[in-house]
């Protein structure tokens, strides 16, 4: 039995397998505006790489935002189909803190537009600032004022440098209460920009 | 730098459509002000002939935006004219600052959403198949563009 | 027993529909015009949150309805294109994985040839047949020579008719979607306004709208200049007669011309009364049938995905699972998909 775990959050496309919280396989590759052709295809690839059916996924572990709008709704349209159609748990996890390093604080970043940034803190398992909308001069100020914290993320844009991401081993490690999703047929992504 | 010429056909404008197409990379924005049936949707089409996207360019308006996909770069044609007055979230940056080249109709109504660098386009009508074109960049480095135009009209 | 499930996401109606050899088991819609009426029109980012938010509650309703699982479909088919691009991605996602889960061949379906198709609940077909598809975001005359085969013979140059019916209702103070507000007022007014005929001189097939919305605007702006008040219902006759005016002329010219034996309506504004009418006074006493789709067929559904979704399946066309959207596909390449 495994766990699926998914994110297309950015232009980055990214599907695994987990067993014992441990990712067993996984693939993953730029994909901007291409997420919506490959997602299900590498669903597809994996499971039969592995030998596996639908009958073997037990769990759904997958991104939910913030990042590009496009991008959430494609990983989480299939997250929860999956767990609808099989009946499984659903968990669904901020897309900032799968951008986190497991063992260090880690301020968590990605490019908001217009100059600003969607901003999350997080310490192992425990949440230090809520994600949000931040201006850029002021995430750059937060980070001056907590040097010892990890900068997380694709974070070019700052003119920042970080360690590659590792989401899906983080995904692998997120099936905890606060992610768990209680009702996957209502389940939506997070945007943070909801003005309407 | 600013240019203004005038546009005598359908095919002036389309020509200009696939001088500016020529020289344009990922992320570049036009701003398409001037007169309702002045010809901006046929400029579009001019740049969509030159980046050889094989589809008709017609008006995103009941879209908000269409997009072009299968040309030598994405194409992104942009109709603010319905979203006068509304603040609300559009889900267009992506798609502005992105990897292609964009065009805003109506780009007053969407000011929020401007890059700092772009290319403004205003045409005129000067007669029935007149048009009064002007071509201005607001950044050196667009500037080549509105000189490839000085060239050719 | 072919039994197929069918999804359909491309403008703001998310909808799931399963048929068992041609029988509609269920057509389940979940409808977001009310929330887009308050911006005078669809927002595509809206569209598709909503979409993302409601299709496992459609797909739920829908095998309750039909009391059957995923596992007892044959196929499974969802709307590849035209529409927008965001809303379209949201069923494509939701169709792939369940063709993925339970090993099912995928079909790719036009959204106008659903509209056209929608027609076959009210009817036979009879070829040539001529189809006159109008909505918010196309207007075109298809010619079918037989099932499946299409052919474009005219289509707009510009604007759709439904969206110009909406910019013209937003300009008289109309609620969004305007069809159904101009139509009503039409009925109470009269042609005094002078609106010129979008290509007057034109043989062809064509259409153009943006002329005719343009002069709507402007004199609605010349007339609140001069301290005028606009008379709603004279200018939402005079408009409607010119707009349907067209259609309806082209569109019997065309069935003159080839000769069909059919004229079907399709598309959003098929639901219009006054194109519904004047249609049929154009045909009458001609040899030519006109097919008037029932109401629930006007709006999109995936009932009429599934009726295509039929066809395409007796002939094996199947998509692969690297399957992605087209929101300009073009009805003439509904077998194309790479």
């Amino acid at each position: 039995m495994v766990t699926l775990l998914m994110d297309t959050s950015n232009t980055n496309l990214s599907i695994g397998l987990a067993k014992d919280h441990k990712v067993i396989d996984s693939i993953c590759y730029e994909a901007w505006q291409k997420q919506s052709e490959f997602l299900v295809l590498e669903l597809d690839a994996i499971l039969k790489r592995n030998g596996l059916t639908r009958k073997d996924i037990e769990m759904v572990v997958s991104a939910k935002g913030p990042g590009s709008y496009t991008g959430v709704r494609i990983a989480l349209t299939v997250a929860k189909v999956v767990a609808f159609a099989l009946n499984v748990p659903l968990y669904l996890v901020s897309s900032l803190e799968a951008l986190k390093d497991e063992n260090a604080p880690s301020i968590c970043l990605m490019n908001a537009r217009s100059k600003r940034s969607y901003i999350g803190v997080y310490d192992k398992e425990s949440v230090i600032m809520e994600d949000k909308i931040m201006d850029n001069v002021e995430v750059l100020k937060y980070i001056s004022e907590h040097p010892d914290y990890k900068i997380c993320g694709l974070v070019s844009y700052l003119g920042l440098e970080a360690a590659e991401p590792k989401n899906l081993d983080i995904l692998a490690i997120s099936d905890i209460e606060r992610n768990f999703v209680s009702d996957p047929v209502a389940a939506k992504p997070v945007y943070l920009k909801d003005l309407y | 730098m600013k240019h203004t010429f005038t546009s005598h056909s359908r095919e002036d404008t389309r020509k200009l459509g696939k001088i500016i197409a020529s020289l344009f990379v990922p992320s570049d924005v036009v701003l398409l002000r001037g007169d309702l049936g002045a010809g901006k949707t046929t400029l579009v089409g001019g740049v969509a002939e030159a980046l050889k996207v094989n589809e008709d360019v017609i008006s995103p308006t009941f879209n908000i935006m269409k997009c072009y996909f299968k040309g030598t770069l994405p194409m992104y044609h942009i109709d603010a004219y319905r979203l006068e007055g509304q603040n609300i979230e559009l889900g267009l940056e992506e798609f502005i600052e992105g990897d292609g080249v964009t065009f805003i109709e109506w780009p007053q109504y969407i000011e929020p959403l401007w890059p700092d660098e772009y290319l403004t386009i205003t045409l005129l009508h000067a007669g029935e198949d007149t048009r009064e074109i002007s071509v201005e960049s607001n950044s050196p480095r667009l500037d080549k563009i509105v000189e490839a135009v000085k060239e050719a009209f | 027993m072919t039994r197929i499930l069918a999804i359909e996401s491309s403008c703001d109606e998310t909808a799931v529909a399963i048929t068992e050899d041609g029988k509609l088991l269920c057509n389940v819609i979940s409808s977001q015009v009310p929330v887009h009426a308050k911006y005078g029109g669809v927002m595509p980012e809206i569209a598709s949150r909503l979409h993302c938010e409601n299709i496992d509650v459609c797909l739920k309703e829908a095998l309750e309805q039909a009391k059957l699982g995923f596992e007892d479909m044959d196929a499974i088919a969802v709307t590849r294109g035209p529409g927008l691009i965001g809303c379209l991605h949201i069923g494509l996602q939701a169709a792939k994985t369940i063709a993925v889960l339970y090993n099912k061949p995928l079909i790719p379906v036009h959204h106008l040839c659903g509209h056209i198709y929608a027609n076959e609940y009210a009817g036979e077909f009879k070829f040539p047949m001529l189809c006159v598809v109008v909505s918010g975001g196309n207007t075109e005359l298809v010619l079918m020579k037989d099932h499946m085969d299409f052919e474009v013979i005219g289509e707009t140059k510009d604007d759709a008719v439904g969206e110009c019916y909406d910019k013209v209702a937003r300009v008289l103070g109309f609620p969004y979607p305007g069809g159904l507000p101009i139509d009503q007022h039409s009925k109470l007014g009269e042609h005094t306004y002078n609106l010129p005929k979008p290509l007057a001189h034109d043989d062809s097939y064509d259409f153009s709208y943006s002329g005719l919305k343009t002069s709507v605007i402007n004199l609605a702006n010349q007339l609140q200049m001069k301290g005028e008040a606009i008379r709603v219902d004279d200018m939402a006759k005079s408009f409607q007669d010119v707009a349907i005016g067209m259609i309806v002329e082209k569109a019997t010219r065309a069935a003159k011309e080839f000769n069909v034996k059919q004229v079907v309506l399709a598309g959003g504004v098929s639901a219009n009364s006054y194109l519904r009418e004047q249609m049929k006074l154009a045909l009458e006493g001609t040899s030519v049938d006109l097919i008037i789709p029932p109401l629930w067929c006007t709006t999109d559904n995936a009932a009429m995905v599934a009726k295509v979704a039929e066809r395409l399946y007796k002939e094996g066309v199947f998509a692969p699972l690297s399957l992605g959207v087209d929101p300009n596909w073009k009805i003439s390449d509904y077998k194309k998909f790479d």
